[in-house]
Order: structure tokens, then sequence, then C-alpha cells
């Protein structure tokens, strides 16, 4: 299952949701939900603002925990 | 308002229409039917008899289909149209069809005409579109949601 870390890499720019929000243009609603690993898939051009706003690369944000998901597994 | 809302809209007042006209049927179809059959079946009070307790229950089964359609109706004009609200809709409307269908075939037994063979095939045919419908709905909310999800 890929994990986001959305939280740890808010947590170290000292950032928080609604600043992240205006920064990427994407509501707090789907940051919300990106968050808390209840999103089905990230557009290349979210993952863009989220790392620009964060300044950091992807992999600081996606982590593949070894386990395949329910859908993946079927 | 997009068409497709206008059309829905339209749609849902007919229906809406057509459902009050259908109590009115099952209010008054002894007499719909002892007024509009032709003599040489109303002569015969068991044929009026066995219309009656066949089709009251397919009139009340309509009003199910009827029903189910308004609410589909309802949320298309709201824009929700792909909820799984109306994936049950769909599957209780394929069961009121198929329903009807087989309360048919049992008039076919005692009275067997063209049109109610006809009206027996076409409302079989229906209730499976509508099972096949109410399939693809399951599928459309599933994109939907996924859609939804894709940040």
């Amino acid at each position: 299952m890929i994990v986001v870390n959305l939280d740890v890499m808010m947590a170290r720019r000292k950032m928080s949701l609604n600043e992240l929000s205006s920064k990427t243009g994407i509501s707090s609603t789907n940051l919300s939900i990106l968050k808390n690993n209840k999103a089905k898939a990230v557009r290349f051009s979210t993952l863009e603002q989220i790392c620009k706003a964060l300044n950091c690369q992807p992999g600081d944000i996606l982590e593949f925990d070894g386990v395949l998901s329910k859908e993946e597994s079927e | 308002m997009a068409q497709l809302e206008k059309m829905s809209l339209f749609l849902k007042y007919c229906l809406q229409v057509t459902f009050i006209f259908g109590v009115f049927i099952i209010i008054f179809l002894r007499d719909i039917l002892t007024f509009s059959l032709p003599y040489q079946l109303t002569s015969s009070p068991e044929y009026i008899d066995i219309c009656v307790k066949i089709l009251t229950p397919c009139a009340f089964l309509d009003l199910i289909i009827l029903w189910e359609l308004i609410s589909i109706m309802k949320t298309i004009t709201i824009r929700t149209s792909f909820v799984e609200k109306n994936v049950c809709s769909f599957r209780n409307i394929a069961l009121c069809c198929i329903g009807t269908a087989i309360l048919l075939s049992i008039k076919l037994f005692f009275y067997s005409t063209v049109f109610t063979l006809a009206l027996t095939y076409i409302l079989l045919i229906a209730g499976l579109s509508a099972l096949v419908f109410s399939q693809l709905f399951k599928k459309a909310v599933d994109y939907k949601t996924e859609n939804d999800l894709t940040i």
C-alpha cells in the first residue's frame, strides 16, 4: 500500500493544512483526504504543486509499505 | 439548467401525473374493465373477477416502478445521478417488471390474448434491461467514487 507522509513533511516545513492549501490551490478537504490515506489516486500535477510548496521530492511524501492493497491483490 | 436536467424534470412531472392516474385506476379497476372491455368478455363475470385479481397486484407493482423512476429523475435533476440509491431503484424496477410479467403469464392460463402475451414479453425484456442498467450504474458509482478520491 502507498502511504502518504504529507503530515510528516508539513510538520518538518512547519506548514499548516490551510497554508499548504493556499500555496498549492488544492482545497483543504482534498489535502485532508490525501493526508489521511483515503485518496485512490494522485494526479502528477497535484504532486508537482505539493512538492513545490513543501520544497521536497515525491519520495519524501509517498512511501510503499510492502503490503498490496485489497484492490491490487484482487 | 442543462438540457439533461430540463428533460428529467419534465419527465418527472409526467411520471408524477401518471402515478396519480395509476392510483385512480387501482381504485376503479373493476369499473374501468367493465366499461372498456368488449361485451363478449364482460358478459362473463368470472373474467372480470380473474382480471381484477391478477391486474390489481400488477398495478401495485407498476406504481412501485413509477415511484422508483420518479426518485431516479429527482437525483438527475439535482445532478447526483450516480449514487447507490439509483442502483437499488433499477434493481427494484427489474423485480417489479419481472413480477408483473409472471402475474400476466398466470392470466394467460385462463384467458390467452395476443395483447397479454406481447405485454408479458415486453415486461420481461424491460425487467432484464433494468437489471443490466442496475449493474451499469453500479460500475458508474464505482468510477465516480474513484474519480472523486483522485486528488
